[in-house]
């Protein structure tokens, strides 16, 4: 028996032994390190980077990281989860302090920022990021209704608008202001093959690989238009005084109430609370004098709101804002025929036809604001479309799309005959967001 | 093989068995020593075939309940549940068969960071959401041993089948719908030597489980104006991700088992001595909904150790137990090629009763055990690590009165307290998350707190009311409590306390 018992306890080690794997080495928590830097242009000033504020967002799980730079624009984080981060660092120097380490007289803070989208891995090198100083505009976009009302019991996305503001201590015309759509990839980066040509490492769209591209900088010093639309005017018809808005409306109706759509019948909602009363808009997009275009039955013409001149239409059917926050607005202008500056495919294209979309490309120097917008998820979330300078960060609303919600500038400052809304080029940090869209121009955060 | 013809077939096993059955069995439940022994037949072949008892049944509803706050942060605020369990033994010239039958249907109300199918799985890959939600789940299960004789009284070949059905349910955004599946085989072949019987058996089976979680409310879906309804991937014990979508585990059971039952003396014995992997394979469906792709496995080993020693005497009966178990798993986050979880867990139970003899129809019992548990958890990517050991005394006194008329009363109170002993936790501020707030911190607070339970146990046999069966009827209560106010360090929106309250009442049949 005992015989039996030996061989037994053989077999039973021999069997737990064989069935063991090897354990893998274990995943390791990562410290990164990131090296600030000033932008050539700023370079030579004497400015600190010291005290930039660098905000980690984790992709993944949305855990948002922030530190702060030591003397030499040195930025560590300890002891972080591996993996996709966005990393957007603003720095704001006040006037004075501005004027002391450059000589150079502002009337306002400057503000220097910079962003990247980083796979942070154990053994990853510190991280360069440059702080660029954007051009600080009069105009700013204030509010950005993108996420539309409820699909059953709301206005869908009919009820979208954008509101720009004056932000300076002047009048401003409107007169001949673009805005458009800005045109980039609407994949969120974990799903997007990045060995292919058409993007950057950080998901972005590689436009240097855009059929026929020419000219330098084309990631970095242009953007590239999906839409456009012009404000009218003859130059001073549209004034638009220190610290108020203009609002430019998909469809300058009521839609807290019904009307009768294009077709005849009639455009309602269930819940008017879910909405809001665009009927004194300032502006209104209308496609449906466009022949090309087969506009949306509820694109219906406000004949006591002018329209803004569609210069693109972008191939859709009216001014209509990605709702998920797959979007990006730009505001500026110029004095050249933005119709005769050149267009390109989307870098993913791989042939140009007579279908292809092109997308015009306009500078990034005559543009004088622009705001980013991203996916509320922050797994969902596509590759950023604009430059650093024009918005380091991004902006959503907290409960995504269909919610009513907006994104909205926040009051840097309140003087005694206006507010100066905040604008440091980082949406992240300029903007918050309203629990109910709002078009009386009253509203500030 | 279609599940709902397995499920069919065990529940024929087990009224199989009870179709033999001659003998009444309320003293081997309602007995504490006589109940471990049956506890041991039912571990397998060998002990089965070691066991003196050559028949008896039984089939039982019950209702319970557990209620409170004093508890782990991944279990229920209220649970109920019903059941229907029956089992017997029987002998049929040279097959001795066992079988058993299991169903219950239970409910959770207010369970949070918790979508798994089956609640305290061991497994790194399940949704959570902070939200507190309902779920309802039915299990079944099944099986039995099948044993034969091939040499009369000497050698014996036999397989034992284990099956498992679950589904969960949940009825708050995010809602969890998880299928899990289960089939084992055991098959084991024993040698009796005189009064000796050993045995040695191997385990082979599979599962899978169908893991979906949905989000009804549009206003929920993709929105982080409601942050309790985010719907995260867990990937171990604080890696998360915000995901919905679904995927699928696999599980392979493979092991060995050397089991012992004899008489030493006047002493009888039982041993087993098992070991377990299981091999789970967490995948995802790819687009083109054929394939899929693994993004985590996960293997545990597992070691257990089971020695009951029993000696009955004239003057009195005693009875040793000792129980250990081992886990220890880790496993391959594809995306970090590494390994990002680990679990470990020891646990050892020790317990001496002592049973007096009858005395114009009443006696006693005494019984003391210690228990001793440890487990740890690490999540590497979140570095994230839970580790305790507590050690639980207790303490038991059951009384059993006989009636002339054959009716069977027993009444039990026990007290038990648990005494942490080394209680630690580690997460670093730059990787605290929703699981660390909600999960990890409470249960730091809960496995670190002091705390003493009293329970009360009554059973009832008789056969006055139904003439062919004895029926019994049983009501067990606890309630366990921290002794000691919880210091909420981290501030937690959940900190355990207040205590927990636990009843259960049953009918059963004695066949």
């Amino acid at each position: 028996m005992n015989k039996s018992l030996l061989l037994l306890s053989a077999i039973f080690i021999l069997f737990t032994a064989s069935c063991k794997k090897d354990s893998l080495d274990e995943v390791q928590s990562v410290s990164q390190s990131f090296q600030l830097s000033f932008a050539a242009e700023s370079a030579d000033l004497g400015l600190s980077a010291v005290n930039t504020e660098l905000t980690l967002t984790n992709k993944a799980n949305g855990l948002v990281l922030k530190a702060k730079s030591d003397a030499n624009g040195a930025v560590n984080f300890t002891s972080i989860t591996p993996g996709n981060y966005s990393v957007v660092a603003s720095l704001i120097i006040n006037a004075a302090d501005y004027l002391k380490l450059t000589g150079i007289y502002t009337e306002d803070d400057i503000a220097f920022n910079g962003s990247l989208d980083a796979s942070i891995v154990a053994g990853s090198a510190p991280l360069a990021l440059n702080l660029k100083s954007g051009r600080l505009g009069n105009w700013v976009i204030k509010q950005i209704y993108y996420g539309g009302s409820n699909t059953t019991n709301g206005a869908v996305f009919r009820d979208q608008f954008i509101e720009l503001y004056n932000n300076s201590n002047e009048v401003l015309y409107a007169d001949s202001l673009y805005i458009s759509q800005v045109h980039g990839g609407s994949t969120r980066i974990s799903s997007l093959d990045l060995t292919k040509p058409a993007y950057l490492a950080n998901g972005r769209f590689n436009w240097a690989n855009s059929i026929g591209m020419t000219g330098t900088n084309p990631n970095t010093d242009y953007v590239y238009a999906k839409t456009l639309y012009m404000i009218p005017g003859t130059g001073k018809q549209y004034p638009v005084q220190p610290g108020t808005s203009i609002i430019i409306a998909q469809n300058a109706q009521n839609h807290k109430a019904a009307y009768i759509g294009a077709d005849g019948d009639a455009v309602s909602v269930k819940d008017p609370s879910l909405t809001i009363d665009l009927s004194k808009a300032d502006f209104e997009v209308y496609y449906g004098n466009i022949s090309t275009v087969n506009p949306l039955s509820s694109d219906v013409d406000n004949p006591g709101v002018p329209n803004v001149k569609v210069l693109l239409t972008g191939g859709i059917r009216d001014m209509i804002l990605n709702n998920n926050g797959y979007e990006a607005i730009v505001v500026f202008k110029t004095t050249v025929d933005p119709l005769s500056l050149k267009s390109f495919p989307a870098p993913d294209e791989t042939a140009v036809t007579s279908a292809t979309k092109l997308y015009t490309q306009i500078p990034v120097s005559a543009l004088i604001d622009g705001v980013d917008i991203a996916h509320t998820v922050a797994a969902s979330r596509s590759a950023k479309r604009l430059p650093d300078g024009i918005d380091a960060g991004f902006t959503f609303t907290l409960g995504g799309s269909y919610t009513s919600q907006s994104v909205i500038r926040k009051t840097s400052k309140s003087l005694s005959n206006r507010r100066v809304l905040k604008d440091t080029n980082n949406s992240t940090e300029d903007l918050d967001y309203l629990t109910l869209a709002d078009a009386t121009k009253t509203v500030f955060k | 093989m279609n599940k709902f013809f397995q499920l069919f077939l065990l529940v024929l096993l087990p009224a199989a068995v009870f179709s033999q059955e001659q003998t009444a069995a309320d003293s081997l439940y309602i007995y504490e020593q006589a109940a471990k022994n049956i506890r041991f037949i039912r571990l397998g072949a060998t002990q089965l075939q070691g066991a003196k008892i050559s028949k008896y049944g039984m089939a039982g509803l019950s209702y319970g309940s557990g209620s409170g706050h004093f508890r782990v942060a991944q279990e229920a605020e209220k649970s109920r549940e019903a059941k229907f369990f029956t089992e017997g033994v029987s002998t049929l010239d040279r097959f001795k068969l066992y079988g058993y039958f299991f169903f219950k249907r239970s409910w959770d109300d207010s369970l949070a960071f918790n979508q798994k199918g089956i609640k305290n799985s061991i497994q790194p890959a399940y949704f959570i959401a902070g939200k507190a939600g309902d779920f309802e789940r039915q299990t079944f299960t099944g099986g039995g041993i099948i044993s034969y004789a091939v040499k009369k009284d000497k050698l014996f070949i036999s397989t034992g089948i284990d099956y498992l059905y679950n589904s969960t349910a949940g009825s708050i955004d995010p809602r969890a719908l998880v299928y899990t599946y289960k089939l084992i085989f055991n098959p084991e072949i024993s040698y009796r030597f005189d009064n000796q019987v050993i045995g040695l058996g191997v385990t082979a089976g599979y599962g899978d489980e169908t893991v979906t979680v949905k989000i009804k409310n549009k206003n929920f879906g993709g929105s982080q104006a409601f942050p309790d309804r985010i719907s995260y991937l867990n990937y171990g014990y604080g890696f998360i991700q915000v995901s919905t979508n679904d995927f699928f585990r696999k599980n392979t059971y493979t092991g060995l088992n050397l089991s012992y039952a004899g008489q030493l003396k006047d002493w009888n014995l039982a041993a087993k001595l098992s070991y377990l992997v299981t091999q789970e394979d967490n995948q995802f469906k790819l687009e083109n909904g054929i394939q899929f792709i693994d993004f985590e496995t996960f293997q545990l080993q597992n070691y257990t150790v089971d020695l009951l020693a029993s000696k009955k005497g004239r003057r009195n009966s005693q009875q040793v137990s000792f129980h250990y178990s081992k886990d220890n798993g880790d496993d391959q986050l594809i995306s970090l090629a590494a390994r990002n979880y680990t679990y470990k867990r020891d646990d050892a139970a020790v317990s001496y009763s002592y049973l007096s003899p009858v005395k114009r129809g009443k006696n006693y019992e005494w019984e003391a055990g210690l228990q001793y548990q440890s487990a740890y958890q690490k999540d590497a990517a979140a570095s994230h690590v839970l580790k305790y050991t507590v050690l639980n005394p207790e303490i038991k006194n059951i009384r059993y009165w006989h009636q002339p008329n054959r009716d069977l009363l027993s009444a039990a109170v026990g007290l038990a307290a648990r005494l942490p002993l080394n209680t630690d936790v580690q997460v670093p501020a730059t990787q605290v998350n929703v699981f660390t707030s909600g999960v990890v911190y409470p249960d730091y607070l809960y496995w670190s707190s002091k705390a003493g339970r009293a329970s009360f146990k009554f059973n009832y046999a008789t056969d006055r009311l139904i003439q062919k069966f004895r029926t019994g009827l049983s009501f067990e209560t606890s309630y366990l409590k921290n002794l000691s106010p919880v210091n909420n360090q981290f501030n937690t929106a959940f900190v355990p306390s207040d205590g927990y309250f636990m009843f259960n009442v049953g009918l059963n049949l004695y066949l």
